[in-house]
């Protein structure tokens, strides 16, 4: 009897008896969110989002290296900066940076840390498909993709707040918090990847950014374009943690038509771009 | 096993025996609420889980916690009384607990694409310490052998008796969750599962013949196995989400000592021998059945009308178990909570604790007692960025019928009233 009882537990404890998942019905956990949630933005939270995003920048460096071409890097400066002077953040200080790996992707870390790859720039034709990359990494910084995922804000240093972690028996371990969230951040860029609405508000920002520094927004349809038949090792990482470019492709083509932009009266910058780039 | 003493001394051990409730309450299966947001909205939780405290109730709902990592405690204090009518010479019996223990502790964090936990909880104590004298009590001797030296049926002159009596129950250890779809989630935990219990019983009778009589009895049992809780989570339109849990406690393992010991000069009582005893039995007896709990079906909906405004609601099913004489046993809960603003939440929550076992019958002896009890609970919280603190209370209330006399058929009416009170805190980081 005992040997039954036993195995009736580890039935339910593999989850055997589980039902066939359910239809889904397209709704999400949103609604799960209480108004004690909504909280203000703070200049701490800024700070701490900084914070938070040189460590994982230096985890990217650490991982690629830096391109040991100042020239280059200057050039992708001054066209990120362009591309920033059109976001919403203006409490940021972002920084571009060329990550020594044939790698074709592009980073952007919290606080306004973005990188491109030397790879990726290998690939690309002129100067608004190198926007195209540097505004969507913008985006996944304007809109706090990683920041709102893994809820990175400053601590409360409240009387109430020390004495919540007092009952609560949690004094010490915010700093292992801050920590493992550094690791769920390097696993959202190398192997998980943003969730797909994020990646699609990213790439929507990304032709609302170029458009308003003057690039052409179809930049980064020609680029996706370009590189989307490359297999390889070469797209490993962009591959596992993007939606399919075809879906990206889409998105953007449809952001585009329906803010009512006609590329035609935007840059490409090629020439400036094969001086400097090449 | 202070119901094995018979004749004289029955009139005090078949107090305790009946008590046999004392083992924490096995009559009743929601003793404590537990959790801190769940404990206001009278633990109607089951579809809600998305926090630390969904551990407990359903750990499929802590798929949707928000955060890095989030624990939450709770300690709270607990008294209840139990009183039995007429039970003593129209004396009435009363039983008092009170303890003040943390009774839960979880802790959230992301891993990859899981939600894991862990968490400790009490869900069910017992800390009695009590001591009560009775006066000029008749005597039950059936045999009428003892008399006064003027031939008149002896009497009580005075009973003292004291009680302690510990039993709790503990759960421990992991969970894991995750999102299988946006509006589907599956999670799992896996208690150890430990309940212990000491009682210790002493009490002595003088009669108005000259007699005495000491009792002692102690009673020390412990049960550990494992307790898996499994739950689904699912949100069947944008606002609505409806949870779905099955538990069972298995037990693996038990031990069970008892021993009664009795001093008893000048009287005479029948099924012992006449005179001076000095011992009944002095042996300790021991004991390692394990006994059976049944089967848990907890089945929720939670309605989230607005960022402010919550409402849910619990059934929770248990299974009949024939051979812990225990039925089967369906228990209701609502809860609600609303936002003042974003930094202070009200939550009241309404809840029956039905009794799990049969109905106290007519010409029946030795039946458990049997009170369903009511509940009610409400609570405040105050929200700053990474912390809530909460102060919640609740009372439950409940008459029944109870036979606490042993071996006799008489049957008393009893009510039990408890409150809470509890303070607890979460925090997010």
């Amino acid at each position: 009897m005992k040997g039954t009882s036993f195995l009736f537990a580890v039935l339910l404890s593999l989850g055997l008896v589980f039902p066939a998942p359910l239809t889904a019905s397209g709704a999400d956990a949103e609604f799960r969110q209480r108004i004690s949630s909504n909280d203000d933005v703070v200049q701490s939270d800024v700070a701490e989002e900084v914070r938070f995003g040189r460590e994982v920048a230096a985890r990217i460096i650490a991982r690629y290296g830096l391109y040991d071409d100042p020239r280059l890097m200057k050039y992708v400066n001054l066209v990120g900066q362009a591309l920033a002077r059109s976001t919403n953040r203006p409490e940021i200080e972002f920084h571009f940076a060329v990550l020594n790996t044939d790698e074709i992707n592009g980073y952007a870390a919290p606080g306004g840390y973005i990188f491109v790859t030397r790879g990726a720039i290998a690939q690309m034709k002129d100067e608004s498909e190198l926007a195209g990359v540097l505004a969507h990494e913008l985006g996944h910084v304007v809109e706090k993709h990683v920041v709102k995922e893994l809820n990175i804000r400053s601590t409360d240093q409240s009387p109430e707040a020390g004495l919540a972690m007092l009952i609560g028996g949690s004094t010490e371990a915010s700093r292992a918090a801050f920590s493992q969230a550094v690791d769920q951040a390097l696993d959202m860029l190398f192997k998980n990847g943003y969730k797909r609405e994020d990646e699609a508000q990213a790439d929507r920002d990304a032709v609302l950014f170029c458009a308003l520094a003057g690039y052409d927004p179809n930049g980064l349809v020609r680029y996706f374009e370009r590189i989307a038949p490359l297999k390889g090792k070469q797209t490993e990482v962009i591959d596992k943690t993007h939606p399919p470019f075809d879906a990206r492709i889409a998105w953007l083509k449809e952001t585009i038509s329906q803010e009512g932009i006609d590329t035609g009266n935007y840059r490409r910058y090629k020439e400036r771009f094969v001086d400097s780039a090449r | 096993m202070f119901r094995k003493i018979t004749g004289f001394v029955l009139i005090v051990s078949a107090l305790v025996s009946s008590g046999g409730a004392a083992v924490a309450d096995d009559f009743h299966y929601t003793n404590l609420l537990v959790g801190d947001r769940a404990s206001g909205m009278g633990g109607a939780y089951t579809a809600v889980s998305d926090d630390a405290t969904g551990l407990y109730y359903n750990p499929a709902g802590v798929a949707y916690t928000t955060g890095r990592n989030m624990s939450a405690s709770v300690n709270a204090y607990y008294d209840n009384e139990k009183t039995y009518k007429s039970v003593i010479g129209g004396n009435g019996w009363t039983r008092h607990s009170s303890s003040l223990l943390p009774n839960y502790f979880g802790v959230v964090q992301p891993l990859g694409k899981f939600k894991v936990g862990f968490s400790y909880a009490v869900p069910d104590s017992i800390m009695e310490d009590q001591s009560q004298t009775f006066h000029n009590l008749p005597l039950n001797d059936p045999s009428g052998l003892n008399k006064n030296p003027d031939g008149s049926q002896a009497t009580i002159t005075s009973y003292i008796i004291n009680f302690n009596n510990e039993s709790n129950v503990y759960n421990l250890g992991p969970s894991v969750a995750m999102e299988l779809s946006d509006n589907f989630s599956v999670g799992l935990t896996l208690y150890y599962y430990d309940k212990k219990t000491i009682q210790i019983l002493n009490q002595i009778i003088k009669t108005s013949n000259g007699g005495s009589q000491l009792l002692n009895g102690y009673l020390h049992s412990e049960q550990w196995g494992f307790r898996p809780i499994l739950g689904f989570m699912w949100s069947p339109a944008s606002n609505v989400s409806a949870g779905l849990t099955v538990s069972k406690v298995f037990v693996e393992g038990s031990s069970m000592t008892s021993q009664n010991s009795m001093l008893q000069n000048n009287i005479i009582s029948s099924g012992v021998p006449s005179g001076n005893i000095t011992s009944l039995p002095d042996a300790p007896l021991s004991s390692s059945s394990s006994p059976k709990y049944p089967t848990q079906i907890g089945v929720g909906v939670a309605w989230f009308p607005t960022q402010s405004l919550l409402f849910s609601g619990d059934i929770n099913y248990y299974t009949k178990v024939a051979e812990q004489n225990l039925e089967a046993v369906t228990n209701f809960a609502v809860g609600t909570e609303y936002y003042l603003d974003r930094n202070w939440a009200l939550r009241g929550g309404l809840y029956t604790n039905y009794a799990n076992s049969p109905t106290v019958k007519t010409g029946g002896v030795n039946q458990d007692e049997h009170i369903d009890l009511y509940g009610g609970t409400a609570s405040i919280s105050h929200f700053t960025r990474n912390t809530v603190v909460t102060l919640g209370g609740g009372m439950t209330y409940g008459t029944g019928k109870a036979q606490i006399v042993g071996d006799a058929t008489a049957i008393q009416t009893a009510d039990s009233r408890g409150w809470m009170l509890f303070l607890s805190s979460s925090y997010s980081y």
